[in-house]
């Protein structure tokens, strides 16, 4: 070649195989990012958090049914009574959430940013909303599976000690609904919270303290205000999702927390304005690096 | 030459018309025109002259502030199935260090979508020699393996275009030598090639074609020699060693030909703005003097020389 330009023999030939669709590249990105989400991959440490986790989460739903399945065998009082019913688990499996939510999430976007590793993504066929839509649907799969699992240990656990396996079943199906509806209100706070936070910090160990410390301070600042005005229970995030919750269930459990009379409406709203705010500012930083 | 610009190529894959970026109040790259064809063009120029961002937006990642860029006539930012035919090596690391080096190519090649990315990524591995090595984690790698990892990453859906920025940064000489040896191999069979390098030496062994940028700028473009023998303005600097450097110094001075002359210890420094005229008639006339010519160099035909002066006329 001159620099008047000169045209080779074809001899190299870009790759003309078949190729995977959109929609199965996505979901390698999603794979990649679940793995990433509880340390699968990496080394033994990186795992003994986000297990541990699980394992917190789901042991006291097997060992709930464990008791009542024995009490029935032995005929002891218990027998028929729900010791921990699906809605009182959330409060114990949303405490677990809320640190493995402040632990993977910033695992899973910031070092991707922070390394350059974006660049592996956006040079190839995934754009970078591909990219992050993958990496929340992991999220979602991961923080769906960890509030789910218990939750259906109980539900099978309670069949179990039912006269009727079947019949249980059919009598709870609202459980269908209550339970991923509430799962996906609790995972739209933390998560939100937690890739928001991520997407603006570039150190990890910073992005988890500064989630823990804001969520927690948002609360008591919430919940100080609320005698000013009780919409200004509101800024305490934590706070909607039990309100959703106990409105799913049917049942009122928060009269003595503030800003208990605040209408649902206004906590629903407050969290689709929470949410879309933060699915713009993350798409806004994002674009900016790309 | 022709009416075209040097800066443009007879047959181009990707053009660059009138393109400029800034961020801010910073301007990265004013008003480039040029296009790339099949071969190796050279990027060159010193760090913040705008190399990685030309290359950015060549390679879709970057919207110009103005201007157009295109591929096969199509813009790179709105057309994310050309990305199948792109391989991106980029300047800074990107790498997962968890991963082994197969597991990262192989999900290069995934995300690049191809249907048997382990076959695709074992080829790329071989290609640059890092077979027996690709089961080890990339946090243990060298810079220049990390370096090879990507490159493999780049190739292993077989692009027709490869934007390499600053590929050989961190490799030693044997990984380099094989890294040129590969890159030409890939120009060489028809693709089209873009490395950026601030290490003229290593532009002027791979690349066919040199596009000199300063400012943001294009500074200079076409072969090397071509770059040269526009300087009209700048002469040719000539080490001359012979027998008799007093007799052959005497004898050049005054010459139409020499614009100065100047002893160097043990050679003569002449300068002249013909050195084809030059390298033909000075020895005949050394021969019709009885002057023995031992040695003849012209010292500013390398890339670094004459980026140099490009630097000089900013």
């Amino acid at each position: 070649m001159t620099a008047e330009g000169a045209v080779f023999d074809l001899g190299y030939e870009r790759y003309a195989g078949p190729r995977l669709t959109d929609r199965q590249v996505f979901w390698r990105i999603v794979i990649d990012g679940l793995k990433k989400s509880v340390g699968i991959g990496k080394r033994a440490r990186n795992k003994a958090f986000p297990f541990s986790l699980v394992a917190l989460a789901i042991l006291p739903a097997i060992g709930v049914v464990v008791i009542q399945v024995v009490a029935k065998i032995f005929g002891l009082p218990l027998g028929n009574d729900v010791l921990l019913n699906d809605r009182e688990y959330f409060d114990w499996t949303s405490q677990l959430i809320f640190f493995f939510v402040a632990v993977a999430v910033p695992n899973l976007l910031i070092p991707d940013r922070v390394e350059n590793v974006l660049l592996v993504y956006t040079s190839r066929p995934p754009t970078i909303n591909t990219y992050l839509v993958a990496r929340l649907v992991a999220m979602a799969i991961s923080v769906g599976v960890f509030l789910m699992i218990p939750q259906l240990v109980l539900l099978i656990g309670e069949a179990l000690i039912s006269p009727s396996f079947f019949e249980h079943l059919a009598d709870n199906l609202s459980f269908w609904w209550q339970v991923p509806i509430t799962s996906l209100v609790y995972l739209a706070v933390n998560v939100g919270a937690a890739a928001l936070i991520a997407a603006y910090v570039n150190n990890r160990g910073a992005a988890i303290a500064i989630y823990i410390v804001a969520v927690n301070v948002l609360t008591g600042v919430g919940f100080g205000l609320s005698s000013i005005n009780e919409y200004f229970s509101l800024i305490a995030l934590q706070f909607w999702p039990p309100r959703i919750r106990d409105w799913l269930f049917g049942v009122s459990t928060l009269e003595e927390i503030p800003g208990s009379d605040v209408p649902l409406v206004a906590v629903v709203a407050a969290l689709l304005a929470f949410v879309t705010l933060a699915v713009l500012l993350i798409l806004r930083r994002y674009r900016r690096l790309i | 030459m022709t009416g075209r610009s040097p800066a443009l190529v007879a047959h181009p894959i990707i053009e660059v018309n009138d393109v400029s970026k800034w961020f801010g109040d910073k301007v990265a790259n004013s008003k480039l025109t040029c296009s790339f064809g099949q071969g190796v063009t050279g990027l060159l120029g010193p760090n913040g002259a705008g190399k990685t961002t030309l290359l950015r937006m060549l390679a879709g990642l970057t919207q110009p502030s103005d201007g157009t860029i295109t591929i096969d006539g199509l813009d790179p930012r709105g057309h994310t199935k050309l990305f199948e035919r792109i391989g991106l090596v980029p300047e800074e690391d990107a790498v997962y260090e968890f991963l082994t080096a197969r597991q990262y190519v192989t999900y290069a090649a995934q995300l690049s979508g191809l249907s048997e990315p382990a076959q695709a990524a074992a080829d790329a591995l071989a290609t640059v020699q890092l077979a027996e090595s690709a089961d080890r984690k990339l946090g243990e790698f060298s810079k220049g393996m990390k370096q090879r990892t990507r490159v493999a990453a780049a190739i292993t859906h077989r692009p027709d275009i490869l934007i390499l920025d600053e590929p050989l940064n961190g490799t030693d000489p044997v990984q380099r030598a094989r890294l040129i040896a590969l890159i030409r191999s890939l120009a060489e069979g028809g693709a089209t090639v873009i490395v950026s390098s601030h290490v003229l030496a290593e532009v002027e062994r791979i690349a066919d074609r040199v596009l000199a940028m300063t400012n943001g700028r294009l500074a200079a473009a076409g072969n090397i020699e071509a770059i040269r023998a526009a300087m009209t303005d700048i002469p040719y600097r000539v080490r001359v060693e012979a027998d008799d450097l007093r007799a052959l110094g005497a004898l050049l001075i005054g010459h139409p030909l020499i614009t100065s002359v100047t002893i160097d210890r043990v050679e003569l420094v002449i300068e002249t703005n013909d050195l084809g005229t030059l390298g033909r008639d000075l020895p005949r006339l050394a021969i019709d003097s009885g002057i023995r010519i031992t040695r003849f160099q012209p010292e500013d035909m390398s890339l670094e020389a004459v980026f140099g002066y490009l630097e000089k006329r900013r």
